[in-house]
């Protein structure tokens, strides 16, 4: 496969129905290495290429209830659907191969080509919020802290 | 030139590395791939054919499609080197004050094209 392939937010093959801009998306922070504390900033680590896992909000009930499929010490953050589809993203609530109890699954696929991927990467950050700060316990340290 | 003196500089990052290596299948929680071993290598060999005290440590990133990252941030200024592969970094400098949105890619045996990298990273934000 050609690294300048389209993604597949450029194609329209078997996608679940798609998520209504006014919808709030919750996307887990699972790895310490994703959020770094001192500078409060978030990794583009946490928004993979060509697509990521997300949960609909108003469908999980709560931050708690998406919270729940993960370790402890996992954070959250918000990414509006509107304004995630307006830097060019398809949201499209599909299974989560994962958790296939979690009816509030969506996948979010990131468009365009491997080129601009970390730019737009950069562009999502920019309208997430963050809603619950990472805090793994010490003895989950699978990786160090990075310096 | 702007310099960071850190003898320690390879060493730590190098035992980052390996640690990544422990990394075991579906530690994103999400079902990432073990960090790819060869990977870890051209991070090490890369780290290692910098010229000395060039920068600050990088933050160092798994990546759920089982690469690395490298991170540098002072501000609203970014600098990454993804190692998509053992033989390719893909770079992003990111700066939107400056209006600088820059991503391309370099081949990890490119110690030029790093440097230039990281000279525009530090420009400004070191001092000797």
């Amino acid at each position: 496969v050609s690294d300048e392939s389209p993604t597949p937010a450029d194609s329209a093959v078997h996608r679940g129905p798609v998520v209504d801009d006014t919808e709030e998306l919750l996307r887990a922070l699972t790895h310490r290495s994703w959020y770094d504390a001192d500078t409060k900033r978030i990794s583009s680590a946490a928004f993979g290429f060509p697509q990521f896992s997300v949960d609909i909000a108003s469908i999980a009930g709560s931050t708690e209830a998406t919270l729940q499929q993960f370790k402890p010490g996992t954070g959250l953050t918000r990414i509006n659907c509107g304004r995630t589809k307006q830097i060019g993203c398809a949201v499209h609530q599909e299974r989560d191969d994962r958790n296939p109890d979690n009816k509030a699954h969506a996948h979010v696929y990131v468009p365009g080509k491997s080129s601009h991927r970390k730019r737009l990467a950069q562009q999502i950050l920019s309208i997430a919020t963050l809603i619950v700060e990472p805090n793994f316990p010490q003895d989950d340290e699978e990786v160090p802290s990075p310096s | 030139m702007a310099v960071h003196y850190d003898p320690e500089f390879v060493p730590t990052v190098v035992e980052e590395l390996r640690q990544l290596a422990k990394l075991e299948k579906n530690w994103d929680q999400y079902g990432a791939p073990p960090i790819n071993p060869e990977v870890i290598r051209a991070a090490e060999q890369f780290v290692k054919i910098l010229p000395p005290n060039l920068v600050f440590r990088p933050r160092i990133v798994p990546l759920s499609s089982g690469n690395l990252q490298f991170e540098w941030r002072e501000g609203e200024k970014l600098l990454e080197f993804e190692f998509e592969s053992p033989t390719t970094v893909h770079y992003l400098l990111w700066d939107p004050p400056s209006k600088v949105e820059d991503e391309g890619t370099f081949r990890v045996s490119n110690v030029k094209a790093a440097v230039e990298n990281i000279r525009w990273f530090t420009s400004g934000i070191l001092t000797s």
